[in-house]
C-alpha cells in the first residue's frame, strides 16, 4: 500500500501513451485488497451467465416463434422491428407491467419463491458449458454430476409451483413433471456413462478435447450414436418440450404449472424453460458433436495459420487467443442452435404422449436399450484397451462381445419390444 | 371369441398383423413427419398482411351497399320500394319519391342502416333496373351507430363508377 508514496506528476508524454493508463490500471488493480478483485470477478462472471442466459432465451423465444410459423406457411411475429425482430422485447416489457395476480388461497410466499428456484439452477448450468476454451465460467473435474445435479433442482420449483397454486391443474402439472423428471433423468444419465467411459473423464472441457480430432471423432457420429439418440430423447423430456409436454399440457391441464402466475413470475418460467433447452442442447453438443472444435478438426484458425497472420499483420500478441475463441464460440453456438432448430422440428411435427406412454417409453424402452447401450460400451471400451497393450490377436474377443451386445442386444430388444407391443395390442382387440 | 361382426376393418387388427418391428416402423413413421414437416419451411407463407395487401375478393363478395348510375351520372334508381319490401331488416331500406311534371319517378331520400343489415343480397337480386348492388368494400366500421345510417348521397356511384362496375362484372351497358 505504496500508492501514495510513489505517486508523481505524469509528464504530458506519458498522459498522452494509452499503455501508461493500463500500466497504472494494473497497479491501482494490484492495490486493491485481494476480496475486491475477487468480488468484482464473480459479478462480471455472474453478470455474463445472466445476460447470455436471457439473450439467448429472447432469441430462442423468437426464434421458436419464427421456425414454427414457417412450417406451418406463416409468417410469424413480423411487426415489432424489422421481421419481427425485438417482438420478445416487447412481450418482456408488457409482462413486466402486467398485474402479479395473486388469489387470497394461494401460499404466497411458496408461490413466489417458485419461479425463483426453477430460473436459478437453469443460470447455474451456464457457468458449467464450456463455449470455448476460455469461455467457460468453472471447468470442475467433475462438471457433468455438477450439471445433472443442478438440472435435477429445477423440478422441485415446478412442483412448488403447482402446489402453492392450490388449483388442481397446475398441482396435477406440478406432479407430472416431478414424475416425468425423475424417470427420464435415469436414461439421461446411462447415456452419457458411455461417454465418460470413453473418455474417462466427467470434466466436459476433457470431454471436448477428446473429440478434436473432427466429425468422425464425435461420439455421437460413429461411436455411441445410439447414446446420443437415447441423450437427446431424455434431455428433451427433461425441459418439457413437446412431444413430453405434459407437464404443461395445453388440451388437458389449461396450462399445467403456470396456469394461475401472470406478469414477470410467468415469464421467470418462460425464460428458464428456454434456457434449460439451449443448455442441454450445448450439452448436447459437447458431449457428442465435439464442442467447440470444427468439423474438420481443431479451428481454422489454428491449423492454417490464419490466427498466426493476422497477429503478426497487425502486430498485436493478444489478438491470437481471441481469434481462436471467438471461432470456437462460432462452432458452439452454430452447432447448439442446429440442436434447438431440431427441438423445434420435434416441436412441429409430433403430437403429444399420455402420461402412461410417456412413463411407459422412459422405463421399458428407454432405460433396457441405455443399459444395453451402456454394456456393449463397455466391451468395446475394454477392447480399445487391451487393444493398445496386447494387440489384435489378444482383444478380438472384445470386439466380437461388443458386436454381439451391440447387434443381438438392440436387436432382440426391439424384437421383444415387437412382441409385446402386438400382444397388447390383442388384448385390447380381443377384449 | 370376438363380439365384433367388421373384424377385417378394426384399426388395431392392422397394426397386430403388421409385418414389420413397431420400434423401426415408429421410426421410418416419425423421420416420414420429418420430412413432411421440412418440406414445408422453405414453402412461401399464405399469410396474407391485411391492411398492406388487400385480399382478392370475388366479384360477388356481399360488402357495402351501393347504387349505380347512368352514364351521366344521373339516377338509375326508379323508387319502386323493391328492395325496402324485400329486406328482411324491417325499415333498413328507406325511399322517399315521387313524380315530377313528366310522371318520371324522381327519388328524394334514400337511406341504408348498414348496422343492421345482415348482407344477404335480397335487394341486388329484387332490382329490375340493377341499381342497387354490393361491392368489394368490407371496411365498413365507425364510431357511431348514426354514421352507419348512409344516405343518397353516401350510397351513389358517379356515371364512370357504375360504368366500371358494369364492365368488370359483365353487366350491359345502361341505356340512357
Amino acid at each position: 500500500m505504496n500508492a501514495t508514496a510513489s505517486f508523481e506528476i505524469p509528464t504530458l508524454a506519458q498522459l498522452l501513451d494509452p499503455g501508461f493508463h493500463l500500466m497504472k490500471a494494473i497497479e491501482l488493480w494490484h492495490q486493491l485488497p485481494d476480496i475486491v478483485p475477487i468480488f468484482l470477478t464473480g459479478v462480471v462472471l455472474f453478470g455474463m451467465v445472466a445476460v447470455m442466459g436471457q439473450a439467448a432465451a429472447v432469441v430462442m423465444v423468437l426464434m421458436e416463434r419464427k421456425v414454427l410459423s414457417w412450417f406451418t406457411q406463416r409468417k410469424g411475429p413480423n411487426r415489432v422491428g424489422p421481421g419481427g425482430m425485438f417482438q420478445t422485447i416487447a412481450d418482456g416489457v408488457k409482462l413486466l407491467t402486467k398485474e402479479d395476480i395473486m388469489t387470497p388461497a394461494m401460499d404466497k410466499f411458496l408461490f413466489t419463491l417458485a419461479p425463483a428456484i426453477f430460473l436459478f439452477p437453469v443460470f447455474a448450468l451456464y457457468a458449467l458449458v464450456p463455449f470455448s476454451e476460455r469461455l467457460i465460467g468453472v471447468s470442475l473435474p467433475l462438471g457433468l454430476l455438477v450439471l445433472f445435479a443442478l438440472s435435477s433442482i429445477s423440478v422441485i420449483g415446478l412442483v412448488i409451483a403447482g402446489w402453492a397454486s392450490n388449483n388442481k391443474y397446475s398441482l396435477l402439472g406440478g406432479m407430472r413433471s416431478a414424475a416425468q423428471a425423475i424417470s427420464y433423468e435415469v436414461p439421461l444419465i446411462l447415456s452419457v456413462l458411455g461417454v465418460v467411459l470413453f473418455t474417462g473423464s466427467a470434466n466436459l472441457k476433457t470431454i471436448i478435447e477428446a473429440q478434436s480430432g473432427g466429425i468422425l471423432h464425435w461420439y455421437g457420429i460413429l461411436l455411441t450414436p445410439l447414446s446420443f439418440l437415447l441423450f437427446y430423447i431424455a434431455s428433451i423430456a427433461e425441459v418439457n418440450r413437446v412431444p413430453f409436454d405434459l407437464p404443461e399440457a395445453e388440451s388437458e391441464l389449461v396450462s399445467g404449472y403456470n396456469t394461475e402466475y401472470s406478469g414477470m413470475k410467468f415469464a421467470t418460467f418462460f425464460l428458464a424453460e428456454y434456457a434449460g433447452l439451449f443448455v442441454l442442447s450445448a450439452l448436447t453438443v459437447a458431449l457428442f458433436f465435439g464442442g467447440y472444435t470444427s468439423p474438420f478438426g481443431g479451428t481454422f484458425m489454428q491449423n492454417y495459420g490464419v490466427a498466426d497472420a493476422i497477429t503478426q499483420a497487425v502486430q498485436l500478441p493478444l489478438l491470437k487467443p481471441l481469434l481462436i475463441n471467438v471461432e470456437q464460440i462460432f462452432w458452439m453456438l452454430s452447432k447448439t442452435y442446429l440442436f434447438i432448430y431440431i427441438a423445434m422440428l420435434l416441436r412441429g411435427t409430433l403430437p403429444r404422449l399420455k402420461p402412461d406412454q410417456l412413463m411407459g417409453f422412459c422405463w421399458k424402452f428407454l432405460i433396457p436399450l441405455s443399459l444395453i447401450n451402456l454394456f456393449m460400451l463397455g466391451f468395446a471400451k475394454q477392447f480399445s484397451l487391451s487393444l493398445a497393450t496386447e494387440g489384435f490377436a489378444g482383444s478380438w474377443i472384445y470386439l466380437a462381445l461388443a458386436g454381439l451386445v451391440g447387434i443381438g442386444g438392440v436387436g432382440g430388444f426391439c424384437h421383444f419390444i415387437d412382441r409385446q407391443f402386438k400382444a397388447q395390442v390383442a388384448a385390447r382387440y380381443h377384449a | 371369441m370376438s363380439n365384433h361382426s367388421h373384424d377385417a376393418q378394426h384399426p388395431l387388427k392392422a397394426i397386430e398383423q403388421a409385418e414389420g418391428n413397431v420400434v423401426l416402423e415408429g421410426i421410418k413413421a416419425i423421420a416420414q413427419g420429418f420430412a413432411t414437416v421440412l418440406k414445408h419451411h422453405p414453402r412461401e407463407a399464405v399469410t396474407l398482411e391485411y391492411p398492406e395487401v388487400m385480399p382478392e375478393l370475388s366479384d360477388r363478395f356481399h360488402g357495402r351497399l351501393s347504387l349505380l348510375s347512368k352514364s351521366d351520372d344521373t339516377d338509375l334508381c326508379i323508387g319502386c320500394q323493391a328492395c325496402a319490401r324485400v329486406c328482411p331488416c324491417d325499415d333498413l331500406i328507406q325511399i322517399d319519391m315521387h313524380r315530377d311534371d313528366d310522371k318520371k319517378p324522381v327519388v328524394t331520400r334514400f337511406t341504408i342502416d348498414m348496422g343492421r343489415c345482415i348482407f344477404c343480397g335480397n335487394c341486388t337480386e329484387v332490382c329490375p333496373v340493377d341499381c342497387i348492388k354490393m361491392l368489394s368494400d368490407f371496411e365498413l366500421a365507425d364510431y357511431s351507430r348514426e354514421a352507419l345510417v348512409l344516405d343518397k348521397k353516401d350510397l351513389t356511384l358517379s356515371g364512370k363508377e357504375s360504368d366500371e362496375w358494369r364492365a368488370k362484372r359483365g353487366y350491359a351497358p345502361t341505356v340512357l
